[in-house]
């Protein structure tokens, strides 16, 4: 009977001795990507890149690289995107897109987060796209597409000694909404601390670091894997450009390439995201947006808490706010006045604390060729882009004395729903 | 106390390799009794409510106290029933009897689409106890179970092992066994079982389910959705979905099953080897099994005998097909109420009908048609896609992309 | 009719194979001569025929999978 227990228990003890090998060794054969490889990787917007560290964050460290946060407006290469102009015209600086269709600032936090020692006094770019401020703010669909544990689990040991605030209570409080992180029940009983103003155990520390660092090992093997290229389509941009850059000639060339791109319909959609995404359900859309709301949603306090990710970090940001086609949304029945209101309402928050490099597109609406489709940036929008981008590079700001942070009333339910402003 | 109490490492059902930690200290004196042929009652007791408490307190402790309340209510269904069951068996009474066993589930599935929060009914687990609970009064209905001790019942119920997500055991093998502990003989045999199990199932959920769902899928989805590969993506996506879906849950149920083994209960098993079935009905007797036999047993049986008996249909053959349609339709509505588990529940009774008729042209011109290496190669290759494709249907992928195409971005 | 011969009859109008009469521990279900439908027709026309109720969730297949352990459960049932 001994025998037959021993040969039972044999490939257990086995099992678990070989698990604590694959997990907890150093693994010194993976290195740093090489400058290749991070280059390849910063238009790519892929999520192992969003959701790790291992690329992102060696390109934050570098000053060959600008960071763009945005979502799927990032996707939209033409000749006029911020990659293909930064390229032709030798910018000095390859955008580093972070963010994909469905990110939004919870996703933008913790990616900001996770990479602000590399970050420190560095500029970026923000794209805010008004879709995001609906009634509950970002989906838990969305949610765990983007969720990063080892970006939170890096935010947890950043606690470690210090006194929780009431951004961290926020925090902890918005993330026990989804499931992705209900469903880990240790994780939650931590965040449930936080969220009551306690402090983490050393225990429970000692937890987040094992946990952080077999993510760790896991982010330097996975993030490598099936990085997308985009640099035909890029290099194909660029054939479309001048040889020299002058305004008036990329004016008139942003002008000619979005009519002869937009033959299909009246207003203004690039043809093929008309016919593939629009034109199965047209008749469904006409008056279908007439409802929507961008005024009252938990995203303007997840949008603090990057405000406040940049203000600690002295992060100099220039904030874009695109407007939505105006002929597509007078169609579905979008009111024009509610999105003006949204833009009021943003800019207020980012105003009144300081952060003054906005570049609100919203009156722009109406322009030709300004957007690609129906809420994307296109031909005209990004070379205008381009123009903001490059005085506010020139002129680097010192934010630190202007910022104010007024976390206590903008991560409220009162200013989440505030109409009057 | 209360420090004490912070650090205790709530966990739900096998959450993390920590679990097993516990499990393996905690278990010893049960198995050292069992290898002596005895079964510690009172020990068996407390592991019981220490598992419970560890997955249903601190962060969960809502949860336990729906846990309880619906015990309770289980409790006096089963007890009322089963005395009226004494004296008389008329048909409304057990049908209000399964009504109102049914009732916590259909709140907890149909509250939160007027409410969009989790009403305070749920527990992790409700709907498995709800197999049981369901199956006891039908058990009761047909005469079988004559007397119901609560204490068995509870048991049977709260069963730590398969208390999240099965397997789903019967009511009257499980007490007969707890009455009738192995022989020592026959629990050395499970004891070495049960640990291989658990080492099979760690390697399955842990280690290829972790990789496949939490690396490699968001990779694929990524890929199809927003990098222009939708056709090789999704393919890709259904793939390792569905191998991600058979490791989670075949290497979850191998550790339900692994630790029942421990407690010296024979818990059935769930899957065996399902991706090699020749057709869809071999699928389902692979697949989940326990889902599926209960189906079988409770549902679809039940519904035929009454619709035969009674000549509903002329055809048997329409009569088949409705209680397949009823018993996958049902089986959707239980995995919840969105459109994709719905359609996975119909796409199933389809291709079950479809495979009935082959099956009955198959033997009707039983010459000229060919059975070999190749056609049977054949069959497993058509079964795993059709399989697959209703796992990608299942998986709420589809509603991610027209939400991703027609929602997000218009 | 003995009961003996009114089961394999029933056996045999069900499964359209002779077989079961004449090979009786073979297991319909390994041989996939029975199935859920057929088990249904079958518990039907015992109560039919021979006025032996069988509950649904009594059928134990491992009980019941053979002709001949068909057979000695009914004649069980009847006694």
């Amino acid at each position: 009977m001994k025998k037959k227990i021993t040969m039972a228990l044999g490939p257990l003890v086995l099992a678990v001795l070989l698990l604590l090998a694959l997990f907890f060794s150093p693994i010194d054969w993976l290195k740093a990507p090489s400058q290749k490889e991070l280059k390849k990787s910063a238009p790519s917007m892929s999520i192992n890149v969003i959701k790790g560290n291992t690329y992102k964050n060696s390109a934050a460290a570098s000053s060959d690289y600008l960071p763009f946060l945005g979502s799927s407006e990032l996707s939209r290469i033409n000749a006029f995107h911020p990659t293909v102009m930064a390229r032709k015209y030798h910018r000095g600086y390859e955008p580093f897109l972070l963010g994909a269709p469905g990110t939004q600032s919870l996703s933008h936090f913790f990616m900001l987060h996770s990479m602000k020692d590399e970050l420190k006094g560095k500029q970026i770019v923000f794209i805010i796209s008004p879709q995001w401020f609906v009634k509950n703010g970002v989906s838990d669909q969305m949610f765990s597409v983007y969720y990063s544990p080892l970006q939170t689990y890096q935010w947890l040991l950043s606690l470690e000694g210090k006194e929780i605030g009431e951004d961290e209570q926020f925090v902890a409080e918005r993330l026990l909404s989804f499931s992705s992180i209900t469903s880990d029940t240790r994780l939650s009983q931590m965040l449930g601390k936080i969220e009551e103003q306690q402090k983490l155990s050393k225990l429970e520390l000692k937890n987040c670091r094992r946990q952080y660092n077999l993510l760790a090992h896991e982010d330097l093997i996975f993030s490598r894997i099936a990085i997308q290229h985009k640099e035909s389509r890029i290099k194909k941009a660029i054939n479309e450009l001048p040889e020299d850059y002058s305004l008036g000639k990329l004016e008139t060339l942003a002008y000619k390439i979005g009519e002869q791109k937009t033959t299909n319909n009246d207003f203004g959609i690039a043809n093929n995201f008309y016919s593939q995404r629009i034109a199965p359900l047209k008749d469904k859309l006409e008056n279908s947006q007439t409802s929507y709301d961008y005024l009252e949603s938990p995203e303007f306090s997840d949008f603090q808490l990057v405000l406040n990710e940049l203000a600690e970090n002295n992060v100099d940001a220039l904030f874009v706010i695109p407007p939505v086609n105006q002929r597509w949304s007078d169609y579905t029945g979008l009111s024009r006045e509610m999105l003006d209101d949204f833009s009021e309402k943003i800019t207020k928050q980012l105003h009144s604390q300081g952060f003054n490099q906005v570049a609100d597109y919203t009156h722009l609406r109406g322009e030709d060729y300004f957007m690609e489709d129906t809420i994307h940036i296109g031909w005209r929008g990004w070379l205008l882009l381009d123009q903001d981008l490059q005085t506010f590079l020139k002129d680097k700001k010192e934010p630190k004395d202007k910022i104010k942070i007024d976390n206590h009333y903008f991560l409220s339910e009162e200013w989440q729903k505030e109409r009057q402003f | 106390m209360s420090q004490w109490l912070s650090a205790f490492p709530f966990l739900t059902p096998y959450e993390k390799p920590f679990y097993f930690v516990i499990l393996g200290i905690l278990l010893l004196p049960s198995i050292f009794a069992s290898l002596k042929g005895k079964r510690l009652g009172g020990y068996q007791a407390f592991l019981t409510l220490f598992f419970l408490w560890m997955s249903f307190g601190g962060p969960h402790r809502q949860q336990g106290f729906a846990l309880i309340a619906y015990v309770v209510w289980q409790l006096l269904i089963a007890a009322s029933y089963v005395r009226y069951r004494q004296t008389a068996n008329r048909g409304s009474w057990f049908y209000l009897s399964i009504f109102l066993s049914l009732l916590p589930m259909i709140l907890i599935k149909v509250l939160p689409l007027y409410t969009e929060t989790q009403p305070l009914l749920y527990f992790l687990g409700y709907s498995y106890l709800t197999f049981k609970s369901v199956q006891v009064i039908m058990e009761i209905r047909d005469g079988l179970i004559k007397e119901l001790r609560l204490r068995d019942y509870i048991q049977f119920l709260i069963f730590f092992p398969t208390i999240s997500s099965g397997p789903i055991d019967r009511f009257r093998r499980f007490t007969a066994e707890l009455h009738q502990p192995p022989s020592s003989e026959k629990y050395v045999e499970l004891l070495g079982k049960g640990i291989h199990y658990i080492i099979i199932g760690c390697l399955y959920k842990f280690i290829i389910g972790y990789v496949l769902g939490s690396q490699l899928l968001p990779i694929i989805q990524d890929k199809a959705v927003n990098q222009g590969f939708l056709f090789l993506g999704s393919l890709g996506y259904m793939y390792t979905y569905s191998f991600y879906l058979f490791f989670d849950f075949a290497g979850y149920s191998l550790f339900a099953v692994g630790v029942s083994y421990l407690l010296g209960h024979e818990t059935p098993i769930n899957f065996n080897k399902p991706f090699i079935s020749a057709n869809i009905k071999e699928f389902w007797n692979r697949w989940h099994m326990s889902l599926s036999f209960w189906f079988r047993d409770y549902v679809y049986m039940r519904l035929m005998f009454t619709l035969i008996k009674k000549k509903v249909f002329k055809s048997r053959i329409v009569a088949s097909n409705v209680g397949y349609f009823a018993l996958f339709l049902i089986m959707g509505v239980w995995h919840g109420l969105t459109w994709y588990y719905i359609v996975y529940g119909l796409f199933h009774a389809s291709l079950i009908c479809l495979t009935d008729a082959w099956i009955r042209f198959k033997k009707k011109h039983k010459e000229k048609i060919p059975s070999n290496m190749a056609t049977k190669g054949l069959s497993i290759f058509l079964t795993f896609h059709a399989v697959c494709f209703s796992l990608l249907i299942f998986s709420g992928y589809f509603d991610t992309l027209l939400k991703l195409f027609f929602t997000y971005n218009i | 009719m003995t009961t003996k011969e009114t089961v394999l009859d029933i056996l045999e109008s069900i499964t359209g194979s002779d077989e079961v009469k004449e090979v009786l521990d073979m297991d319909l279900y390994d041989e996939g001569i029975l199935d859920s439908l057929g088990t249904v027709q079958l518990l039907v026309e015992l109560e039919n025929q021979l006025d032996v109720t069988v509950p649904v969730s009594e059928f134990d297949r491992s009980d019941w999978g053979t002709p001949q352990q068909i057979i000695d459960q009914v004649v069980s049932l009847q006694g």
